[in-house]
């Protein structure tokens, strides 16, 4: 609507306020268990829950509403809420939480808030777990001029500009964009992209021209969206996720003419804590002071203590007591209440508060929320230890893990890597509901005072159909011992043509080892139903189309096979009878062999295969002089091609081989250069 | 109700100060003071109490939640603990007129036992508002009164070190640049190159600037004269709480015999005593981005970037202060610090 | 007659007091007693409270000639107590009124030790080594405090010859669960780089802002300027001496031959007799830390103007 005066457009002004919507749940189970008993909002991430650093930080960016949607543990959320400073209205901010149980995923959220008509202009959207130092003021400021500009731009999605390798990529979240460097716009999207190569249509540089192929972008996942978006959601029902979202305006662009732009965060924090990876990550930039203004010791949500720190990076509060001897590395944060004995390491690390840490323990990476006791001796590396969680001593936790709240491992024990434990074992969804579980008190596995139960990766994933990484911890895009990842680049034309020989020598594989393998049932069958000879030929060669094999191959698949048959069923016979039996199996087949081996070539194929088969059978090569003989006795192969195979010279690094091959025929050749004119001797 | 309505924008002046305070603004001096003094004004003006026990332990309380938002700034600290001799003075004053005490010089020592804070005193909340409002005017003309003085130690063709970034000494070198002709050498200063704006500003002002990088204090101070430099904090032994990289200009002007005057409004005087450099609330770590940007630093491992902003100099460094007051040696800050300050407002967390 | 009952009494009021809290400093106690003979006699004239209170004085001091303090502890009591209003027509209202400010006054040094526990116990961090000298109460009240706030530090402490007072502090600080060692005097210089910060109490603080403290004190105040670490001194504002020494040898004879719990040798002419108290000066020390405040050592002289003249 044109603006009819400077009043009306004050009017207009006033009206609009800065909104946001924040999404307090995952709608995945990657902090399994810890999310059993309290939703992924109300986590400690540094000691604080990391709702609150969201909600501090919209406040403090001005934001003036703010909608909290809750579905998994919402009362727990609003309870949180509503004991918080937001809750008592005096805030700037209000806030609303709004439970919808209903809700599977973001797609739904959107539809719902889209309902209850509560946005009116253009809004921020948001996880729960977002940490952020990006002025919201300015990124709407610079959506809403894009959008003056480009009149179809309907969201603005926000990347950090950091390399790829950033511990902060983590694969799942890996994103790759093709952009419009003039209007920002995303011209291709692609996530979750494994390989070093990625493949981008050609239509994408047909149709726009110039493009920036971004693999530098680390998805924040804060997007500012206008009414439309919520309009989009609801009228298609399979977006699930602002993925599925970003790729379907994408897809329909031509027909709905909706674009989406990037606003790239140069110098700017701003990311998510996606899974138990992504939490580690976090939570040390955050101690590293890289989140600015966020720090351990910002007196956010219910902290009232005060946070004294040293370098190198060491928060604690006051009431915490430390022994003599202990090492506080770097980058640690401990909570109140805590007593720590002493010889006890501890490096990287975060402890809640009320904890108690026995003497010479050993922690790093590890991220232990509240009322935990760890005994003597024990060594934990890179896990999550979640609340009230007990561990008896000399227990050691490998990487990777999560413990559960309540459960208590140990002692004596070395935890396997990976172990996700929980204090009550996975409801049978099947079980009779009356029969009563019986919950042992110990579980011995874990330790002669445990109590823990693994956790079942299938648990409650219904949601998780299209994420294959489901349950996962999370890696980092590109891993620490990868060494130099330029090794990799260094020919990439070679690889190609590498990767494609190896595909074909795969392909041939397969399909002669099949081929082979129906060779050798079509003789079974042959044999046990009487089928003529002239018809195994026709099957031979009709398997031979089928499986696309050259002619040598069926030549030394031949000989190969007519000597196997035998072999098989006379695994363990002597050497005389094996040998009897060989010869005769030949004897039947003879047509079948004179058929296919007829020339110079086929025959050396012929010999070159039983020589391998001796190379791979020892029995073989014992009675392969005589099975030679055989077939120049019976004319198959011939004396030049004997002569010829015999005196080629080996392939490299096959002299051994050849070698011995050559030595079992010695005696063989010999007798057949002196008696070329004589007459043949019986073989035995 | 307008009691509320007030209170609420009382409330969210204190949360947009503490969100600008934590944000790392680098908030002029003048402004913190202002601002911390303006909003207990206004809470003292708003709020109901009974008796002025009651009062102190309110502005005790909005004190200590501005504090925490950023421990580091010692300023707003400084202005809370002066709004409480405030009260506690008016108070007594008041007391005094009414006959209640003795007037007696020598009661001094005995004061801060025997006074009676739970006392009403009705006519309190209408002369400490007044006293408050002298201390707004003190805080707006300080830095006029720095500079009014600064004839009196700025002669001609003197060379003068300063080091970038303090609003305080560029108003004392351009007044003193209106009248005389000197040369001024300026590092650069803190991250965020203050003194460049220095330069700047000061050349504007017709005066002559040589600007340098801090590494280069040194070198230069062989031909400087006097060193003039503004400062975060004054410390209660009269030591320095500044800008990382003055110590180094403290340490090269004292092994060049050269004086070093420091310019500070006396809102920058803290009680505080300085202890040791990873005292609470002394050091502040921000973020490292300034110097070393994510983007291209992020994927080194195993290198930890540091930034740290204050650094503590010793008394014995500094030559004299050029205080709103007047002119004082370091020997004598902790006189003006008992006299501005009450002992037991010392530990705003008791 | 008179003069001797005022003794007597006084005397026994001190004894009575030391045997009741043997824990509790000699000033301390005849500040007590003072203020017990102050109020269990009435006096009539000005003069005449002047003379009975100097012969009190006269007598504690005597009695408890090993502690220099008392003197000058009581001096400072008669000042305070008389800068008041002494305009009242009837002495008994000037004595009521001093008899006031006296207990005011006395329960606050009574305090001291823990008020200058209170304001030391921050400058001790935890995870650090500390140096201290000799035994001084002062200085282990400031380590109780730090310790009952929890912080674990290491401290060294000097045998301090000839009656080595430091094996005392060391069993008293060992009780307290911190590490301790006890070193040689002459190895402070040796010892000095490793550590943190030194505090030391003091016998006497004296005009020029300097304290008079055990022998080795200056020693060790030496050392710790050589090596740039911080030098505190813990006492009570009672330990106040109205002196100004330049030199070591401008220590009053009085005072120089005599600690608590050391015979004094008496034997022969002062030259051949030992030092036991030297003096520090000012320029060696970074903190008075009192119970009138943490000042910088030159401005106790300002202090105690304003508290006392």
């Amino acid at each position: 609507m044109a603006p009819k005066g400077k009043s009306k457009n004050d009017d207009l002004k006033q009206e609009e306020i800065l909104q946001a919507v924040v999404i307090a749940d995952s709608f995945n189970v990657r902090f399994a268990p810890a999310t059993d008993k309290k939703p992924r909002a109300l986590l400690p991430l540094v000691n604080v829950p990391m709702l609150d650093y969201t909600l501090d930080y919209l406040a403090s960016e001005g934001v003036q509403e703010t909608l909290v949607f809750c579905c998994h543990h919402a009362d727990q959320i609003r309870a949180h809420l509503r004991d918080s400073k937001w809750g008592d209205g005096k805030s700037s901010m209000s806030v609303k939480t709004i439970l919808s149980e209903g809700c599977r995923s973001v797609g739904d959220v959107l539809r719902e808030v889209d309902s209850r008509s509560m946005i009116r202009s253009d809004f921020f959207l948001l996880s729960c777990d977002t940490i952020s130092s990006v002025n919201l003021k300015a990124l709407m400021k610079d959506h809403k001029e894009g959008r003056d500009k480009i009149k179809s731009c309907v969201m603005t999605a926000t990347y950090m500009k950091t390399s790829p390798l950033d511990r902060m990529r983590c694969v799942e979240d890996n994103v790759f964009l093709a952009v419009d460097p003039t209007t920002q716009r995303i011209c291709y999207y692609q996530t979750q992209s494994l390989d070093t190569r990625v493949k981008v249509p050609v239509e994408v540089f047909v149709t726009y021209g110039d493009v920036l192929l971004h693999q530098d972008l680390l998805d924040s996942q804060l997007y500012v969206c206008s009414p439309s978006v919520l309009h989009l959601f609801t009228d298609n029902f399979d977006y699930c996720s602002v993925e599925d979202f970003i790729k379907g305006i994408l897809i329909n662009e031509e027909i709905l003419g909706n674009t989406i732009h990037v606003n790239v965060l140069r110098n700017k924090y701003c990311a998510r804590i996606t899974n138990p990876y992504m939490y580690g990550i976090i939570s040390q930039d955050i101690i590293r002071c890289r989140t600015q203004p966020i720090n351990p010791c910002l007196k956010i949500g219910h902290r009232t203590e005060t946070i004294s720190c040293r370098r190198p990076n060491i928060y604690q509060s006051a009431d915490v007591t430390i022994a003599s001897g202990v090492n506080l590395k770097q980058n640690v944060v401990i909570g109140k209440g805590t007593t720590i004995q002493g010889q006890t390491e501890i490096s990287d690390s975060v402890i809640g508060h009320n904890c108690r840490i026995g003497a010479k323990v050993t922690m790093e990476g590890c991220y232990v929320w509240d009322n935990v006791t760890i005994e003597d001796g024990c060594e934990l590396r890179n896990s999550i230890i979640c609340g009230n969680v007990t561990v008896y001593a000399k227990t050691t936790v490998q990487p990777r893990s999560i413990l559960g709240w309540d459960v208590k491992v140990g002692p004596d024990v070395t935890l396997e890597a990976n172990l996700r434990l929980q204090d009550a074992p996975c409801k049978d969804e099947f079980a009779d509901e009356s029969e009563e579980e019986v919950i042992p008190e110990v579980t011995p596995e874990y330790g002669t005072k445990s109590r823990a139960f693994a956790c079942s990766q299938d648990a409650g994933s219904d949601d998780d159909e299209s994420d294959p990484f489901s349950g996962d911890w999370g890696d980092p895009l590109v891993p620490k011992d990868r060494g130099d990842i330029e090794d990799d680049d260094s020919a990439p034309g070679s690889d190609l043509e590498d990767d494609e020989d190896s595909g074909e020598e795969i392909e041939e594989d397969d399909d002669f080892g099949m081929f082979y393998s129906e060779f050798l049932d079509t003789l079974k069958r042959a044999k046990e139903e009487h089928i003529k000879t002239e018809n195994v030929i026709l099957e031979v060669n009709s398997l031979k189309h089928a499986y696309n094999i050259a002619i040598g191959d069926v030549h030394q698949a031949v000989i190969k096979v007519l000597v196997d048959v035998p072999l098989k069923e006379n695994a363990n016979a002597p050497d005389k009878a094996l040998l009897a039996a060989v010869l005769r199996h030949l004897e039947t087949y003879k047509e079948l062999l004179t058929h296919y081996i007829n020339k110079m070539e086929p025959q050396i194929d012929c010999l070159n295969s039983l020589e391998d088969f001796a190379l791979e059978n020892e029995r073989v090569l014992s009675i392969l002089p005589k099975v030679v003989h055989y077939l120049y006795n019976a004319d198959i192969v011939e004396e030049p091609a004997i002569m010829q195979w015999y005196r080629t010279p080996p392939v490299e690094d096959e002299e051994e081989e050849h070698a011995k091959v050559r030595r079992q025929m010695k005696a063989f050749v010999t007798w057949l250069q002196e008696a070329e004119e004589e007459s043949e001797e019986e073989s035995d | 109700m307008p009691g509320e309505v007030d209170k609420t924008d009382l409330y969210d002046r204190m949360e947009n100060f503490m969100n600008d305070l934590r944000k790392d603004e680098r908030l002029g001096s003048c402004e913190v003071a202002r601002r911390t003094v303006d909003l207990l004004r206004r809470l003292i003006s708003q709020t109901k109490w009974t008796s002025v026990q009651d009062l102190m332990d309110q502005v005790w309380e909005a004190g200590k939640q501005l504090m925490g938002a950023d421990p580091s700034e010692s300023r707003v600290g400084n202005m809370v603990r002066r709004v409480l001799k405030i009260i506690r003075e008016e108070f007594v004053s008041g007391l005094r007129e009414d006959g209640g005490i003795e007037a007696d010089g020598a009661e001094a020592p005995l004061d801060s036992l025997s006074v009676d804070y739970t006392q009403p005193c009705p006519n309190l909340k209408a002369t400490v508002i007044e006293s408050i409002g002298e201390l707004l005017q003190e805080i707006d003309g300080s830095a006029e009164n720095i500079a009014q003085q600064a004839l009196e130690h700025i002669h001609a063709d003197e060379t003068i070190m300063t080091f970038g970034g303090s609003k305080t000494v560029e108003a004392f070198l351009k007044n003193a640049g209106r009248k005389r002709k000197f040369h001024v050498i300026c590092t650069e200063g803190d991250p965020q190159f203050g003194g460049q704006t220095l330069a700047k500003n000061l050349a504007a002002a017709d005066i002559n600037v040589t600007l340098v990088p801090n590494s280069h204090v040194f070198a230069m101070m062989a031909r400087v004269n006097k060193v003039i430099i503004g400062t975060h904090t004054i410390l209660a032994e009269g030591g320095l709480k500044a800008p990382c990289g003055i110590f180094n200009m403290a340490l090269a002007a004292k092994e060049h015999k050269v004086p070093v005057f420091v310019c500070a409004s006396t809102y920058k005087l803290s009680p505080e005593q300085f202890r040791s450099e990873v005292q609470e609330g002394f050091q502040k770590y921000v973020d490292p981005n300034v110097f070393y940007p994510l983007e291209e630093f992020a994927g080194i491992e195993g290198v930890e970037f540091g930034n740290v902003v204050y650094e503590h100099i010793d008394p014995e460094y500094i030559h004299l202060f050029i205080f709103n007051t007047g002119t004082n040696a370091p020997s004598y800050v902790y006189r003006l610090v008992k006299e501005l300050y009450h002992p037991d407002d010392l530990d705003l967390n008791v | 007659m008179a003069q001797t009952a005022d003794k007597e009494e006084v005397v026994g009021y001190y004894n009575s007091i030391k045997e009741d809290n043997p824990d509790m400093s000699p000033p301390l106690a005849a500040l007590k007693a003072l203020v017990r003979f102050l109020e269990s006699n009435k006096m009539v004239t000005i003069s005449e409270f002047n003379d009975r209170l100097d012969r009190c004085i006269a007598a504690l001091s005597e009695s408890e000639s090993k502690h220099s303090s008392i003197h000058a502890g009581c001096q400072l009591f008669l000042r305070f107590i008389t800068l008041t209003n002494m305009q009242f027509a009837d002495f008994e209202r000037c004595r009521q009124n001093m008899i006031h400010r006296a207990n005011h006054w006395v329960n606050k040094m009574a305090n001291a030790r823990q008020t200058i526990a209170r304001l030391a116990e921050p400058f001790i961090s935890h995870g650090t080594i500390v140096l201290t000298h000799s035994y001084s109460r002062v200085v282990m009240e400031a380590f109780k405090e730090a310790v009952s706030k929890g912080k674990m530090f290491k401290v060294y402490v000097t045998e301090s010859q000839p009656n080595k007072s430091g094996y005392r502090t060391a069993e008293e600080l060992k009780k307290l669960g911190l590490p301790v060692t006890v070193i040689l005097d002459s190895a402070v210089g040796y010892k000095m780089e490793e550590i943190a910060l030194v505090v030391v109490g003091a016998e006497h603080l004296v005009n020029s802002g300097g304290i008079l403290n055990k022998i080795g004190t200056f020693n060790i105040a030496m050392a710790a300027k050589m090596y740039n670490k911080p030098f505190y001194v813990m006492a009570e504002s009672l330990k106040y001496l109205d002196i100004f020494p330049i030199e070591q040898s401008d220590i009053p004879a009085a005072i120089k031959y005599k600690i608590p719990d050391y015979p004094e040798d008496k034997e022969g002419d002062t030259e051949d007799r030992h030092p036991l108290i030297d003096y520090t000066p000012p320029k060696y020390i970074n903190r008075l830390i009192s119970d009138i405040g943490v000042l910088p050592p030159g401005a106790i002289v300002d202090e105690m103007l304003s508290l006392y003249h």
